[in-house]
């Protein structure tokens, strides 16, 4: 005999008690109801300057546009929220992004044709990194910018923060000059002004150590980089100033994005590394770089690069150097690995 | 210009695909009284997908994706069974990390017309050497 129906569900791992589709339906009845609500709001504002303007209930104003806004508002969010409970409802999750797989080949059609490049989705562009030939070998690898970014984010904090401490200080100030002292206001600024001189001294180690050690560029001869074969390297370090150290390796970082709580968190972790060459104590004078030049195999059952929405796989040349009188750096240069495959593998099952 | 090769176990693959078709036990016989009307097939949808698992929001990708309605099963699937083939992409490979896995799978899931679904993944792993180096 069927069970009555069951509003309420538990969930047992995996499968859920009860019919997963009373809860979707819910949420679609739910912005079916807010779409319509928004619709007859709107409807009656605007027909009531038509219908009976001398009664003027909802004169044009503020408060008149205050309520076109709120009944647009549930339009959108209704009509939006019922069309995708209903997407859901309609289709599965693999249907959902086989269609989206689809749309998204459209333009692409024509461009696989006679294409030898094997199209790999989840494998990052290639052009971001061939873009730029080199000198000695046949291509300069871009720097990552996460350090460059963190530096500009940095700057627009200390300038923005300052400056508002600048503001507030001048005002507590003017007030102490005309007699009428606002010792809120001044007690306050000693805080602020307090993390305003340390971001300001993080800010400026941080540029002094991008700025003052010189630049790095990472050449080598080929790419995208396959397992098992072997790659030349060439490490050219300009400026002026004595190193103790420089190292560098091939490494493979995992990356993944989750939420905690209402957090958007990033994790990373070093599962490879391979040490390419090490150089000991060396002097860089302007206008006679160091340069080093090593070769490196990628080792066989390495996985290949990917990037999907929330996880990652980067390989990368990672430069670091310990200076004398200078801060310690690293230096990431971005490579990209295909997989090893000499053939397409076919799944067939013919029963 | 690739060179290596996947490594799939042919045999094991086809033997875990046909325990996945018999899902399609589940499709009654277009000739039969139907006793149980509320149990009839409304549609099975089969596709092969790679997936991550992990620490990060999991990540799903389709590669191949093929939807039978109920007259398509009682018309053209003989003897229950479920045939199809696709040609398995460059990428992604199977991967097992510290962080991340990805693994793919062929999934089947078949839909009634009293509104539930069932589903089914017969796991698979595409390449050789894909583990955490």
């Amino acid at each position: 005999m069927p069970r009555l129906f069951r509003l309420w569900g538990k969930k047992r791992g995996h499968r859920l008690s009860g019919w997963w589709i009373v809860g979707s339906v819910g949420e679609a009845i739910f912005f079916a109801s807010l779409f319509l609500l928004g619709v007859m709001a709107l409807t009656l504002v605007i027909a009531w300057q038509f219908v009976a303007p001398e009664l003027q209930v909802y004169r044009i104003g503020l408060g008149f546009w205050l309520l076109v806004i709120a009944a647009g508002s549930f339009i959108v969010i209704g009509g939006t929220g019922f069309l995708l409970r209903v997407w859901r409802l309609w289709a599965s999750d693999e249907h959902r992004l086989a269609l989206a797989r689809k749309a998204s080949n459209l333009d692409l059609a024509g461009r696989g044709k006679g294409n030898e490049q094997p199209r790999t989705p989840t494998i990052p562009d290639l052009a971001s990194i061939t873009d730029s030939p080199g000198v000695r070998l046949t291509y300069r690898l871009p720097a990552s910018q996460s350090a460059m970014a963190v530096m500009l984010v940095g700057s627009i904090f200390i300038l923005s923060w300052n400056s508002m401490v600048a503001v507030f200080a001048g005002i507590a100030f003017t007030a102490h000059a005309q007699g009428s002292p606002r010792w809120f206001l001044t007690l306050s600024l000693v805080p602020f002004a307090t993390a305003g001189y340390f971001a300001s001294r993080w800010f400026f180690r941080l540029f002094r150590q991008l700025t003052g050690v010189g630049a790095t560029t990472v050449e080598i001869n080929e790419l995208p980089l396959y397992p098992s074969r072997t790659y030349e390297v060439c490490i050219v370090q300009h400026g002026h100033l004595v190193f103790k150290q420089v190292r560098v390796s091939l490494v493979c970082e995992e990356e993944a994005s989750f939420h905690q709580g209402t957090d958007l968190r990033l994790e990373r972790k070093i599962v490879y590394s391979q040490c390419i060459l090490e150089q000991g104590r060396c002097r860089v004078e302007p206008g006679r770089p160091l340069e080093l030049r090593a070769e490196f195999k990628v080792p066989g059952n390495a996985m290949h690069s990917f990037q999907s929405a929330h996880n990652a796989i980067h390989w990368k040349i990672m430069v670091e150097g310990d200076a004398k009188r200078w801060p310690s750096f690293c230096r990431n240069f971005p490579v990209i690995v295909y997989p090893a495959v000499r053939e397409t593998p076919v799944l067939s099952n013919r029963a | 210009m690739l060179e290596g090769e996947y490594t799939i176990a042919p045999s094991l693959l086809t033997d875990r695909i046909q325990r996945a078709s018999n899902l399609l036990a589940y499709v009654p016989r277009k000739s039969s009284s139907n006793k149980n009307q509320a149990d009839a097939v409304q549609g099975l949808e089969l596709s092969v997908i790679w997936y991550t698992e992990g620490k990060g929001t999991e990540d799903i990708g389709v590669h191949y994706f093929e939807r039978f309605t109920a007259n398509d099963i009682y018309q053209n699937v003989a003897n229950r069974t479920c045939n199809f083939s696709t040609k398995l992409p460059w990428s992604p490979l199977s991967y097992e990390g510290h962080l991340m896995k990805l693994r793919w799978c062929v999934r089947a899931r078949l839909f009634t017309t009293k509104g539930n679904d069932v589903c089914t993944q017969l796991p698979f792993y595409l390449g050789q050497v894909t583990r955490e180096v």
